[in-house]
């Protein structure tokens, strides 16, 4: 009976129940992520006061460095906007980086999501990329008002374009859970023929703009080993995505800006 | 009156959902081995051996719904139809079982916790998991934890869930013939 | 019961019966045995045929490289957005059962006897309109046919085929629309494309969007869900970095069905669907195609009875062609390449010593990569207008004017009319046969006294028209026959020409009727008149001379180091004296010293060489210099002249009557870049080789 009611019911129906669920349980989650950060708090507060100088100490130094590296980076901003204003290039995806708590993580052989504190409230649409500091996470996969799903780049099903490091020729990535465990793994395929990786050398792969979810040259993973595809027109090998991925507390969701969303495709 | 013979069906649907929340949080910190532990025979347990059919069934369903909803879309409405048929297989067996818990309650649980994470293994494509044999050892792993998990807390969740039920409201052992 | 037992013709009849039946029942098991167990095989193959079929899948050509390993051909991935029609047959079923159930609510109102303006009130207006003798079909909505008698409805149908075709569109349509809108295009497909790749092909994807650029490969890598029915299709085309470069030598390919005939994909006798392949049609790529051709792939599925894929059985992956190795150059190809650009012109250097071909340039030529998928017809005309299908390095045919002179003087002197002092008049007249026939010499005022190494190096005609003639054609056409100028080179490209000529008195008798003259002789003994050869067969020719032999075996393909040592080219000796050669190689190296191929002289590298000038008659009716008089420029040459290591032979077509081209300056300067790049390579290899 419960079988053939659940199957009869409208998929509306049923999207807003879950929906409904959903929403529930989103102030206990926040309440435990509220709590960590708590925890975290205090764990700081109980640092000593010397401890706290010096530490206060190195990030003004980090500080100044990358106030540097800011005011370096922005005039090579103007000299890039400069130059593709010269050779009439199309302009490229801009986003605005939504930084987003992680409220709790989901990642088992089953599933390899993560929970972030950001939602439809803060123009978070489902496919926008999530980055952190060390490179991509992922995409959203579902967003609720105040909070969204993150499918992670390793999770099975996930699939993304990227590149080599150095190369222009787009190759694409799947996630695939295996191997030892807590050290994400993948697989990157349509690699070009004439790519070759090391142990000692191995290819870095990084994000492209051209799928119009990731600015460019975002870090993905590293490849060290390929062998020739099925049908002997790639290479293809595993990926090893940092192993950081599986233990965020904060990320960034990549939102396209306004003007950029509609940019035509320059066809060859 | 009324509310206070309600008290039981609350009592399980608020330990059912303090319980998801301990394991999503301990499941938070096993994310960093990618390790993720599912106990779904746990939360069918006090229903199916202390309340009504009717009202073990809603706690069940409800707390499918729960799991449902705050799994990723992968497990596609999979815990709200195995909660209520693990209640209705628990439901069956109850005469036969410790209502405060036992041994038998114990291996009960192993086995269709077991069952269930199988058949969840299963649905989930092979496609979808990237390949079975491929991460064997880390899903077996991953098996035995939940396993351990209910062997562990099985009958102390169960016990404190009782207990609990008792301070708002005198034992009751709701008889009720299962539908068919 | 009893009378009955005993009534005999009742247990005749039943005994009659009963054998009856025994009979039609032993020839039942015995046929059904037959079909059981003899002819089981048999039976078993039908059943295969019908519910089995084989895909056959192209493997990735092989590669082809240059001689130092770098790549001239390669391959490059394209990809297509495809559907996969199996995984939508619910969505075709569920579509077509709601647009009749469309139809019938638009037809339950229609009732016999109704009048035209009744039903045009329920129905609108119509889309076709059919009439014949007897009614009138109106068809509202596209499929649903009312037909009418004496005006009024006497029927209706639906066209349930039509409708099937339709609801199967759509949802095509609408994956295509869920495509269009991630990469921006606007795809359409129309029906009878569909239909055809519906009943003939199947079991194989269905393209929505072919040649998707890499942009919108991401865009689609990004966007589409992994099970989605739409998947991206990747093939190989032919790619080649280096556009035109050595194009008639590379050749290109066109599409071809997978051939099947390999033995190692099993089920020959299943329903095959073929992926579209590749097989060479010109140059390399038809010479070596057997060797750059792969084994294909196959799968055998098992399929439903509308034909869907329901189980893979086998699989077996295609193999990668075999890639090979050319003895091109490819800097010094396209050196020679660019100096002959927006010329009619060919340029052939070869490794003296194993024939290799070091560059093979013809112009006007194309850009491989335009060929590639397929030659569009406006490509192809435009490549015909410019004449760049021809390969003028293999297959042009023209006199080769004074470079000839290389064989006159060899012939003289084996003939014993030339020595070394032989010292002639030059005054800038030559009189010729019985009617004195004037012949008269590139320089009005003659060279005065001159011997053989200044006639070489000031390619003086008068002296070769009297040695010439005083040594026969029969004797400078066998000469050119022991040259191997009669025949082709036997370079492994196809469609060398073959119509090459070395003229001589029967052929002249035969052919054009008339006896042969001592002019003629004159004629052929400066390279003019009838003599027809290739560009390759002059560099032939000049590595022949440099080496001493008589034949050189030109080869497109790498020869190994360790077989360098020992090449038999099949010649044979020319059988000059050492100093008699030595006066045709001085010759040579005077004419770049002060000579007629100044422009080729590079201080430090003993080069030997002699240019030509001839004039020919524009025989392309197309053109529109056709029947004018253009010249030909021409430059043979072999360097270091103590060690020859490379022999060059260059032609360039004059292509208004107003060219002034001559060997020593058109063709010299070419040569010389060559001769310079090849050089300079060299030492750079020496060096880098040296520890």
């Amino acid at each position: 009976m419960l079988f053939l009611a659940w199957a009869l019911l409208p998929i509306p129906l049923k999207k807003a129940v879950r929906n409904g669920f959903h929403e529930f349980q989103v102030p206990s989650w926040e309440a435990l992520s509220w709590g960590r950060d708590l925890q975290n708090f205090w764990a700081g507060r109980a640092n000593r006061h010397s401890e706290l100088i010096s530490q206060g100490r190195d990030l003004a130094r980090l500080n100044g460095a990358f106030r540097l590296q800011v005011m370096e980076n922005e005039s090579l901003r103007q000299e890039l906007q400069r130059m593709e204003a010269l050779l009439d290039l199309p302009p490229r995806p801009r986003y605005r980086y939504e930084v987003a708590r992680v409220t709790h993580r989901q990642i088992g052989t089953w599933w390899h999501e993560m929970v972030v504190r950001k939602g439809r409230d803060d123009g978070i649409t489902e496919g926008n990329g999530v980055v952190y500091a060390g490179g991509v996470v992922g995409k959203v996969q579902k967003v609720y008002e105040g909070t969204s799903i993150v499918r992670l780049v390793t999770s099975p099903g996930f699939r993304m374009p990227a590149t080599l490091h150095g190369q222009t020729q787009p190759l694409f990535i799947q996630g695939l859970q295996h191997g030892s465990i807590g050290k994400p793994t993948g697989r990157v395929r349509n690699v070009p023929i004439s790519s070759n990786v090391t142990p000692e050398n191995p290819g870095y792969l990084v994000s492209t703009s051209l799928g119009q979810v990731f600015p460019n040259g975002l870090h993905i993973g590293k490849v060290e080993h390929l062998e020739q595809s099925s049908n002997g027109l790639f290479r293809e090998g595993t990926v090893q995505f940092p192993s950081e991925l599986y233990n965020l507390n904060e990320v960034a969701i990549l939102v396209p800006l306004p003007s950029t969303t509609k940019t035509a495709l320059k066809r060859n | 009156m009324h509310l206070r013979r309600h008290i039981p069906l609350l009592v399980a649907l608020i330990a059912n959902n303090i319980l998801w929340l301990i394991l999503t949080e301990l499941n938070h910190y096993l994310s960093v081995w990618s390790l993720y532990i599912l106990t779904p025979a746990l939360f069918v347990l006090y229903p199916a051996l202390n309340l009504s059919y009717r009202k073990g069934l809603l706690v069940s369903l409800l707390t499918g719904l729960l799991q449902d909803s705050a799994l990723p879309l992968s497990s596609n409405g999979f815990f709200t139809l195995a909660l209520p048929t693990l209640h209705l297989i628990t439901f069956r067996l109850r005469d036969k079982l410790h209502r405060e818990g036992g041994l038998d309650t114990v291996l009960l649980l192993q086995v269709v916790n077991l069952i269930t994470l199988m058949v969840l293994t299963a649905l989930l494509s092979p496609s979808q998991l990237g390949g079975l044999s491929a991460h064997l050892l880390a899903l077996i792993l991953q098996i035995l934890l939940s396993q351990l998990v209910i062997l562990v807390t099985g009958n102390y969740f169960l016990g404190l869930q009782r207990r609990l039920g008792k301070v708002f409201f005198k034992e009751v052992r709701e008889e009720e013939a299962p539908a068919t | 019961m009893s009378a009955v037992k005993k009534d005999p013709s009742f247990i005749w009849r039943i005994a009659t019966l009963t054998g009856i039946c025994g009979i039609f029942f032993t020839i039942l098991f015995a046929c059904l045995g037959l079909r059981q167990f003899v002819e089981r095989k048999e039976y078993r193959e039908k059943e295969e045929r019908q519910t089995k079929r084989r895909i056959l899948q192209p493997a990735p050509r092989g590669e082809i490289h240059d001689r130092d390993g770098r790549l001239l051909v390669g391959n490059q991935s394209r990809h297509s957005a495809v559907i996969y029609l199996e995984q939508i047959r619910k969505e075709f079923r569920s579509q077509y059962l709601e647009d009749v159930r469309d139809i019938r609510a638009l037809r339950e109102p229609i009732r016999k006897g109704m009048t035209h303006a009744q039903v045009k009130e329920h129905l609108g207006l119509f889309d076709r309109h059919h009439e014949d003798e007897s009614s009138v079909t109106l068809t509202y909505n596209k499929y649903l046919k009312v037909v009418f008698e004496n005006s009024v409805v006497a029927r209706t149908s639906v066209s349930s085929s039509d409708l099937q075709w339709e609801a199967r569109l759509k949802v095509v349509r609408r994956y295509l629309e869920q495509v269009n809108k991630i990469i921006g295009r606007s795809e359409t497909i129309s029906r009878k494309k569909f239909e055809r790749h519906f009943n003939r092909k199947l079991l194989l994807p269905f393209t929505l969007v072919p040649k998707l650029t890499a942009e919108e490969y991401a865009r689609l890598l990004d966007q589409l869900p992994l099970d989605s029915p739409v998947q991206i299709f990747t093939d190989s085309t032919r790619f080649y970095p280096y556009h035109s470069a050595a194009s008639h030598t590379l050749g290109y390919v066109v599409f071809s069905e997978v051939d099947d005939e390999a033995e190692e994909i099993e089920g020959h006798n299943l329903k095959t669907f073929r992926l579209k392949g590749k097989q060479g049609k010109t140059g390399l790529e038809l010479s070596f195609n057997d060797q750059l051709d792969g084994t294909p792939g196959g799968e055998i599925w098992r399929v439903d009875p509308m034909g869907f894929q329901f189980e893979l059985e086998k699989k077996q992956l295609p193999t990668f062609g075999q890639s090979m190795q050319t003895s091109l150059d490819i800097d010094l190809q396209m050196l020679a390449e660019e100096q002959i650009t927006h010329k009619k012109a060919a340029v052939v250097a070869l490794d003296v010593k194993t024939g290799e071909v070091l560059a093979l340039a013809s112009k006007p030529d194309y850009n491989l990569n335009d060929l590639t998928p397929y030659i569009s017809t406006k490509v192809y005309r435009r490549i015909e207008s410019e004449g760049g299908w021809l390969p003028r390095a293999t297959q042009g045919l023209y006199p080769p004017g004074s470079t000839f002179k290389i064989l006159t003087t060899i012939a003289a002197m084996r003939q014993g009319q030339v020595h070394n002092e032989t010292d002639f008049e030059c005054k800038g007249v030559e009189l010729i046969g019985i009617n004195r026939e004037e012949f008269r010499c590139h320089n009005p005022r003659g060279h005065l006294a001159i011997k053989i190494q200044r006639a070489l190096a000031l390619s003086c005609n008068t002296y070769f028209y009297h040695y010439g003639v005083r040594t026969g054609i029969d004797h400078i056409s066998t000469e050119a026959r022991r040259f191997g100028l009669h025949t082709s080179t036997g370079i492994e490209l196809p469609h060398e020409t073959r119509r090459m000529l070395i003229p001589d008195k029967e052929w002249k008798k035969v052919r054009i009727g008339e006896p042969w003259r001592p002019g003629d002789t004159a004629n052929s003994a400066i390279g003019q008149g009838y003599i027809l050869v290739t560009p390759l067969q002059m560099a032939c020719f000049t590595a022949s001379v440099a080496r001493g032999e008589t034949l050189t075996k030109p080869t497109i393909l790498r020869v190994p180091d360790t077989q360098r040592s020992n090449i038999n080219h099949g010649g044979e000796p020319i059988g000059l004296s050492k100093e008699q050669t030595q006066q045709i190689f001085q010759g040579m190296e005077k004419a770049v010293q002060f000579g007629t191929a100044q422009l080729c002289k590079i201080p430090g590298i003993r080069i030997a060489a002699k240019t030509g000038t001839a004039q020919v008659k524009d025989s392309d009716r197309n053109s529109p210099t056709f029947g004018q008089k253009l010249t030909l420029a021409w430059f043979i040459g072999f360097a270091p002249v103590e060690k020859p290591s490379i022999a060059i032979a260059i032609c360039v077509e004059g292509t208004d009557p107003n060219d002034n081209y001559q060997g020593g300056t058109t063709a010299a300067p070419i040569a010389r870049n060559l001769f310079w790049t090849y050089f300079a390579k060299k030492s750079q290899q020496q060096l880098t080789q040296t520890p």
